[in-house]
């Protein structure tokens, strides 16, 4: 079940309602049963995938209790150690196998044995992803003692790990701030709910009105069948148009995912992480990163980077370092080697394979330590042009090279390899071809003129709201304090461009949320 | 104090949501009339069925374009009096049929009149038949139960219908035109003006004794499913075949057996292709009529069931409120009639009407592309001067009300061309000029200082209806090429 179907939004109000009607203690009840029956539907109504989920919070919650419990460091450690391990190989087992299957068959054909080992071709549980590491996050929280009183109620562990709306595409949530959702403590807000109402519509126009129409464009352009270079229309300039108009798919469909979901579960009055803080206007990658994907940001460093750099084994390092080379060494090197570990995992989740691993993780490791490495010299560069770093143009070029430097790596995911990616940023440089701008070739891209007008017009929305979120902070709340006309033509609006103008329905064939497939 | 005046915000909030809600269910409502409008579903199909007073309704006729495109509602109250509605839509598909008994029900009608070829038609495949039926089938819990039934074998997405047409028709937003935000015009009552144009003539006795033959399974679970809801209705039920060109008999015959089995009428028109008038013209291909045919069989099938089933006549019947809609639609519909004919001798045939007022005149060649018929009705109008063998002749008439006024033909290629005038009984002057090819190829219909003529190749024709004293219509028929070849001014 898409969260943007209709069946979703019937299942949406039929759980609204049960869940309003219900006494607070109860309410709780009423969002298990939710997701049991959401992640049963989505999970291809298969109780085996179902069962494998609540297999893993019972885990998580055993493993919580037992540390809980007392007894030696020695032996909390272990615990938890195992836990983690467990959970995260039963996601290695399910998303990431095929990583370690084709990797062990090349290194075997490499060495002349043919391995010939195959994948199972199992199906994942449906948010796997995302609840694996909210589970781990769990269980290390209650290891560090940052959850001072573990759950214990099982069930409500599992409403924790599988709450619906956030099983499609995250947020990563922490246990210490979800205390609404288990302890029944929502009350019923008009305001908040028309809030809620809002962020989700506002999600579906994001999604239905301008991500669709991207996808048709980035699709046109990537998923072409394979020509002779000189027959390839999709060369030179086009493939930086793939490229942006790939980012803005992906933010458009990522974050109206999130307006979709933060709206859903703030109409239950628990509110969820945000996962981005308009992006775009990011001037450096790690500012981009810091409010690209938020909450899987902050889960990589509470729980991978800030560990390692505080592991024995990291200490050894920087002793090592020290005495080799020096105090810079000792603070620099560990540091870089954080970032490593870290940016690997974070091309790792986003997909069992090497693509990934670079386009999503390590080429963004080796710009972003580039950048530190180098900074000394671009600032006596900045200093020698003479350059005003408080003005306008330079923060503006700042964030159009910031926005050129992520789009690059991440539009190499977008292709059926590494290498083919690269092959087709060569030809930007290699095929001089400005003229596909203005010749009417952007309009030879799956789009016809109106569609391309409504796409184009959807980002301008967007982008409005981003500036008016930078100047007045909550847009629904400087909405919300206009004369009523106003208000409700704003709203009206927004539905009608969501229910006219949004791709769904016979004729299209709207992909799932991109993050969803991570 | 706190509590009421909390009590005051809560309901001034409340009221506040309920009024936000009815704007956006209007608003919804008419993006919905505006996108489904214009489709070749178009939105207004059953609209005067569900308008009219469930007293006034009689009968209700239901089916496809077998339906659609021959009873005329407003042709039945003018020849019988009769209050009847259609729910017909093109290519009904065969199991909307027990869903829209229930809906018919729901005026309570006296006869209930069941398009018996649509029993015979084809299942699946067809989405727009189905959008046809769905998209002007008001909000019910029958709608639903016919949405799930029709939609069965269709994908989920097509499956919005079910719910509101505005989620499968909303991408239609890049299509629209100035007409899609008015109700379409061209339907008289669920009535189809649409074929004006055909020769042959339906099937006649030869198959009224065809071999029965069976119908599929489908076929036959649906039958049996329309003949069950028939035998819960209170009304009578009556199965017709329209005039056909034979081409199901062998079904008709099975379905009009299995009908007549289970107690119910069932009316084969073909037996009376005399009685009803047709001739060529009259009928299309398949089971359809031109406009013309079906007048005149709805004038027969009208007089036959307000007979048989004894239904009221409501002509100057006090109090009856359909009256006047039935009288509105009627002069639109024969207007309608008047400008889309291009088949000359029926167009002729129409302009036999008193009512009307006829102006002609020929420019350059008229003679060559007559045929028997036209001849036949230009002799039926009264006109004595024969324009067969007068290659090139300069010609006019006038006739006004079946009276001829003038009539003036030249010889065969005379150079000499013809001109007169004359005063219309309603007191408006007209002048006519001819001009053959050789006397300098020309026409000219000025009707009140105006002048109306196409000034085209043939015969040209002004239609001046006499009883909203205006000119209705401008045609030039190329009789050189033939008698269906015509143009006509736009805005006469």
């Amino acid at each position: 079940m898409s969260i943007v179907s209709l069946q979703f939004f019937v299942f949406l109000a039929a759980v609204f309602g049960a869940y309003w009607l219900c006494p607070s203690r109860a309410r709780w009840v009423v969002l298990l049963a939710a997701s049991a029956c959401f992640m049963y539907l989505c999970a291809g109504r298969s109780l085996f995938l179902c069962a494998v989920f609540a297999a893993q919070a019972l885990l998580a919650w055993l493993a919580a209790l037992g540390i809980s419990r007392g007894g030696s460091e020695r032996r909390k450690s272990l615990l938890a150690g195992v836990t983690v391990a467990a959970l995260l190989a039963v996601l290695i087992a399910y998303k990431d196998l095929a990583f370690f299957v084709n990797n062990l068959n090349t290194a075997g054909a490499l060495l002349g044995a043919d391995l010939g080992l195959r994948l199972p071709g199992w199906a994942a549980p449906f948010g796997i992803s995302y609840y694996t590491l909210i589970l781990v996050g769990y269980v290390l929280d209650v290891r560090w003692g940052t959850v001072e009183a573990p759950q214990r109620n099982p069930l409500k562990l599992l409403l924790f790990a599988g709450y619906f709306p956030q099983l499609t595409s995250g947020p990563f949530t922490r246990f210490g701030d979800m205390g609404s959702l288990v302890d029944g403590q929502a009350r019923w807000d008009l305001r908040r709910t028309q809030f809620g109402l809002q962020r989700l519509v506002w999600g579906l126009f994001k999604k239905l009105v301008v991500a669709e129409r991207l996808a048709v464009v980035v699709a046109t352009i990537y998923d072409s069948a394979p020509v002779p270079l000189a027959e390839d229309p999709y060369v030179g300039l086009m493939v930086a148009v793939g490229a942006v108009a790939y980012v803005g798919q992906l933010y458009t469909d990522f974050s109206g995912c999130m307006d979709i979901v933060i709206g859903a579960s703030q109409l239950f009055g628990i509110p969820l992480a945000e996962n981005f803080q308009r992006p775009f206007s990011a001037v450096t990658l790690s500012e981009l990163w810091r409010r690209w994907h938020m909450t899987l940001g902050f889960w990589l460093k509470d729980y991978v980077l800030y560990p390692a750099l505080k592991s024995r084994w990291m200490g050894a390092v920087r002793r090592l370092c020290k005495k080799r080379w020096g105090k810079r060494a000792a603070r620099d090197v560990p540091t870089y080697i954080g970032m490593l570990i870290t940016w690997f995992c974070v091309g790792f989740w986003h997909g069992g394979t090497w693509k990934y691993i670079f386009s999503s993780g390590l080429i963004f490791f080796v710009m972003i330590a580039g950048g530190m490495l180098l900074e000394p010299v671009f600032q006596k560069l900045a200093g020698a042009l003479r350059i005003d770093a408080g003005a306008w143009s330079w923060t503006f070029f700042r964030r159009l090279r910031t926005f050129c430097l992520f789009s690059f790596p991440v539009s190499l995911g977008r292709r059926g390899s590494l290498m083919e990616g690269l092959r087709a940023w060569k030809t930007v440089f290699t095929h001089w071809n400005p003229w596909v701008l203005v010749d009417g070739s952007l309009f030879q891209l799956g789009l016809d003129r109106a569609d391309l007008d409504v796409c184009i017009l959807g980002l301008v929305v967007i982008l409005v709201v981003s500036l008016l979120q930078v100047r007045h902070g909550s847009v629904r709340e400087l909405i919300a304090r206009q004369n009523l006309v106003f208000r409700w033509c704003v709203y009206l609006a927004l539905f009608f461009a969501v229910l006219i103008l949004g791709c769904y329905g016979p004729g299209y064939d709207p992909a799932d949320f991109i993050y969803g497939d991570f | 104090m706190e509590i009421f005046s909390a009590m005051k915000q809560t309901a001034k909030r409340t009221v506040k949501v309920v009024a936000f809600l009815l704007v956006l269910a209007l608003l919804t409502g008419l993006a919905e009339g505006v996108l489904t409008n214009g489709t070749d579903n178009h939105k207004y199909l059953f609209r005067d069925f569900y308008d009219a007073p469930a007293a006034e309704v009689d009968v209700v006729y239901m089916g496809g374009s077998s339906a659609g495109w021959n009873w005329n509602p407003t042709v039945a109250y003018r020849a019988q009096g009769l209050g009847s509605q259609l729910l017909a839509s093109e290519r009904n598909p065969p199991d909307s049929l027990p869903y829209l008994l229930k809906e018919a029900a729901k005026k309570s009608p006296k006869l209930y009149i069941v398009d018996a070829q649509r029993l015979l038609g084809r299942f699946g495949n067809d989405l727009a038949a189905v959008q046809s039926i769905l998209i002007n089938m008001k909000p019910s819990a029958n709608r639903l139960d016919a949405a799930d039934d029709m939609l069965e074998d269709y994908s989920q997405e097509e499956k919005l219908m079910k719910w509101s047409p505005l989620l499968f028709f909303h991408s239609r937003w890049k299509e629209l035109r100035k007409g899609d935000f008015r109700p379409v015009d061209y339907d008289f009552m669920g009535f189809s003006v649409q074929k004006i144009f055909g020769d042959r003539m339906p099937y006649g006795p030869q198959f009224l004794d065809a071999e029965p033959e069976e119908l599929n399974e489908k076929q036959l679970e649906n039958l049996n499913e329309v003949l069950r809801v028939c035998a819960g209705l209170e009304g009578k039920v009556l199965f017709m075949e329209v005039p056909n060109d034979g081409d199901l008999a062998g079904g008709q015959r099975y379905v009009e057996n299995a009908v007549k089995a289970a107690g119910f009428d069932y009316l084969n028109a073909c037996e009376y292709v005399d009685e009803i008038g047709l001739e060529p013209g009259d009928f299309q291909s398949g089971y359809h009529l031109t406009v013309y045919g079906a007048e005149k069989y709805t004038a027969w099938l009208s007089g036959v069931i307000a007979q048989r089933y004894g239904l009221p006549d409501h002509r100057g019947e006090a109090g009856y409120q359909e009256a006047a809609r039935y009288e509105e639609e009627y002069e639109a519909y024969l207007e309608s009639k008047v400008r889309r004919g291009f088949l000359l001798w029926k167009y002729i045939e129409v302009m036999a009407d008193p009512r009307y007022c006829v102006l002609m005149a020929v420019r350059g060649e008229a003679s060559t592309g007559l045929n028997w018929y036209t001849i036949t009705k230009l002799e039926k109008l009264g006109l004595e001067k024969s324009l067969v063998g007068q290659y090139q002749s300069s010609y006019l008439a006038a006739s006004d009300g079946g009276t001829i006024l003038l009539e003036e033909i030249t010889p065969p290629e005379s150079p000499q061309p013809l001109e007169a005038a004359g005063t219309l009984a309603d007191g408006t002057s007209f002048r006519l000029k001819s001009a053959g090819a050789a006397a300098g190829d020309y026409a000219s219909i000025v009707v009140g200082g105006v002048e109306y003529a196409v000034n085209g190749r043939g015969l040209n024709i002004v239609v001046y209806d006499n009883q909203t004293h205006r000119v209705i219509d401008s045609v030039a028929f190329d009789t050189f090429q033939n008698t269906t070849s015509a143009s006509r001014l736009a805005e006469p």
